[in-house]
């Protein structure tokens, strides 16, 4: 079973969207914001992260640059990054996989982690 | 890293779906957004359901899946059996793209299983509309107003994230009332009202998320064609004014005196007033107007409020106008609306479809008065008449219109005419007292545009036909 680590910090969307994502199939670990997540983290390795951009105390951008940085356990994690933002953040694009921009329908965002697990697959990975 | 950006800049991605009710689209800007959540309020009886359904079946027929699930409401059979004596209504559509379940069910064990089971049945039917019948009764169910708020967010999240256009058909009031009006995209309320022993649907948006409504009420029917919105003909031409053409063209009423004294007739393109007491000949002048025209060839369109078809043609060929053979080639079309309990604006919807199909080139509204005894709101009678004559001139009719005045009354500064600002020109018909004899005597009080004889002439009306009398020559002392 996949497993999404889903971070949002609008809990009634937050809460839909998990359910959907549970409906259809994948367990869903939830998180309110940035700092929720690296909690989460610490104790389970999702397959795929999707992110929400703006949140209060540790946002998107610093939670994905953690993510990111080298040597980190979590680099190889695809991470979708959703928000109302009418454009993907500048200069962000190598802080994520895939880009969505809301509201998100659930048939986009689930084609959207599929299409980054799949591109994952298939990528040589870095020996630890 | 491979990044793909789905991110379509600022491009609005948002897709607007008709809801196939007529005129209902025209008054929400476009229609329903997909994804948004709508409520639907007003008290029973109302239309809320047949709303509801007439719009499912619009979907269905697209091809889309529609999910219509009940709460505190009437038996999916008995909904369905009050539904069939509708035109809209198609059992077959409905048995392949509908889905109707209870939540009652679910409700009764909380909000949290019942946005399960919509959550559920959004992801297996994906459906493009959902109907929730009898919303209000959810309340009952929420363990408070914070549960009921929180359930409305979840539902509208929902809804979004499965593209699904939702509409919540719920009574006016009640607890949580207010957040229940916040949290939703839109708010289409039906009422009735009471214009004396009159009852008149209306309905009106009060709040619409990312579009431009008609504001204010709007007029609707339901009949056995289903509901049928009529927006204030006002408000629409005040969003998209047409243009008139401008024209040089005269259109003459085949009266040489009468033409003369017009400079030739009446610009193509202008509206005419045609003022007068009961009886003095506004109508057989009017006729005489389109007679010419027919003569010509012109298509002629006449819209009546008093005198059914037969006697009309009765009456024109009584005054020597014989126009049986015009209304029978349908060069000449007749239009007759009893003054009842008809909508101003469904008269004029009416109107003007008439006007699209026929394409005639002279039009008569005979008794102006019929048009403004159909509204019940009188604060509409002038703006509405101003849009209409703008259209009819933005159509590039030439319009003669007969306004009836009183029979007895001093002096012109007393009569107040409802169409005499909007129009072009007046031809004021009256009797006159002569020794012993009632006659008749017309006069241009108005005309725009162009040169006009002054002058009062008589004129008589008989089997022989409508004459105007020549100017007198003029004697010595005036030549």
């Amino acid at each position: 079973m996949t497993t999404v680590l889903l971070i949002d910090d609008e809990p009634d969307t937050l809460s839909v969207y998990s359910m959907l994502l549970e409906m259809a199939g994948y367990r869903v670990l939830k998180a309110l914001d940035g700092a929720q997540a690296l909690k989460a983290l610490e104790t389970t390795m999702p397959d795929v992260i999707v992110t929400d951009w703006m949140m209060p105390g540790i946002n998107g951008r610093a939670f994905c640059e953690q993510l990111r940085q080298p040597g980190s356990a979590y680099a190889e994690i695809p991470i979708l990054v959703g928000s109302a933002a009418m454009e993907a953040p500048d200069g962000a694009q190598k802080l994520y996989d895939e880009f969505l921009r809301k509201p998100l329908l659930i048939d986009e965002l689930i084609s959207g982690m599929e299409r980054v697990l799949s591109l994952s697959r298939m990528r040589p990975h870095e020996e630890p | 890293m491979a990044v793909s950006v789905l991110d379509n800049g600022d491009a609005d991605r948002r897709v607007w779906l008709e809801t196939g009710i007529p005129g209902l689209d025209t008054i929400l800007s476009g229609g329903l957004l997909q994804g948004g959540l709508y409520l639907v309020e007003g008290h029973a009886g109302t239309g809320k359901t047949i709303l509801g359904f007439q719009c499912g079946l619009t979907y269905a027929r697209r091809g889309d899946r529609v999910v219509v699930v009940t709460l505190l409401s009437e038996s999916h059979g008995r909904l369905i059996d009050h539904l069939r004596g509708f035109d809209f209504f198609d059992g077959a559509v409905i048995a392949r793209s509908f889905l109707l379940l209870s939540g009652y069910g679910a409700a009764k064990e909380g909000l949290t299983p019942l946005l399960h089971l919509l959550a559920q049945t959004l992801m297996q039917e994906k459906p493009r509309l959902l109907v929730i019948d009898g919303f209000s009764g959810i309340r009952a169910f929420a363990q408070g107003e914070q549960d009921y708020a929180d359930f409305l967010l979840e539902l509208s999240a929902l809804v979004g994230a499965a593209g699904c256009t939702s509409l919540l058909l719920s009574t006016v009031g009640g607890p949580a009332h207010e957040a229940q009006q916040a949290l939703v995209d839109g708010i289409i309320e039906l009422s009735t009202a009471a214009f004396g022993v009159r009852r008149i649907r209306e309905l009106e948006v009060h709040k619409f998320r990312g579009a431009d409504p008609l504001a204010g009420r709007h007029a609707f029917q339901i009949s056995k064609a289903g509901m049928h919105a009529y927006p204030r003909f006002e408000a629409v031409r005040t969003r998209t004014t047409p243009t008139a053409r401008v024209s040089h063209r005269k259109l003459g009423f085949g009266l040489p005196a009468l033409d003369e004294m017009l400079g030739g007739g009446l610009i193509e393109g202008s509206t005419t007033s045609l003022l007068g007491a009961p009886g003095v000949g506004k109508t057989s002048l009017a006729l005489k107007f389109l007679e010419q025209g027919l003569r010509q060839g012109e298509r002629a369109l006449y819209l009546g409020f008093y005198e059914q078809p037969g006697r009309l043609l009765a009456k024109a060929a009584g005054v020597g106008m014989p126009l049986e053979s015009f209304a029978e080639s349908g060069e000449l079309l007749i239009d007759w609306r009893a003054p009842l309990e008809v909508l101003l604006d469904e008269v004029v919807e009416r109107l003007l479809k008439l006007v699209e199909h026929q394409r005639p080139k002279r039009l008569v509204l005979d008794g102006i008065a019929g048009l403004h005894e159909a509204t019940v709101h009188t604060e509409r009678n002038q703006p509405f008449t101003a849009a209409l004559l703008h259209e009819l001139r933005a159509r590039h009719l030439t319009t003669v219109i007969t306004e009836e005045l009183p029979l007895f009354f001093e002096g012109m500064s007393s009569v107040r005419s409802i169409s005499a600002a909007f129009v072009e020109n007046i031809v004021y018909l009256r009797y006159v007292e002569q020794d012993t004899v009632v006659s008749r005597v017309l006069s241009m009080i108005k005309v725009r545009d162009g040169d006009h004889d002054p002058g009062i002439r008589p004129f008589s009306v008989s089997s022989k036909g409508f004459v105007v009398a020549e100017r007198p020559p003029l004697d010595d002392a005036h030549r």
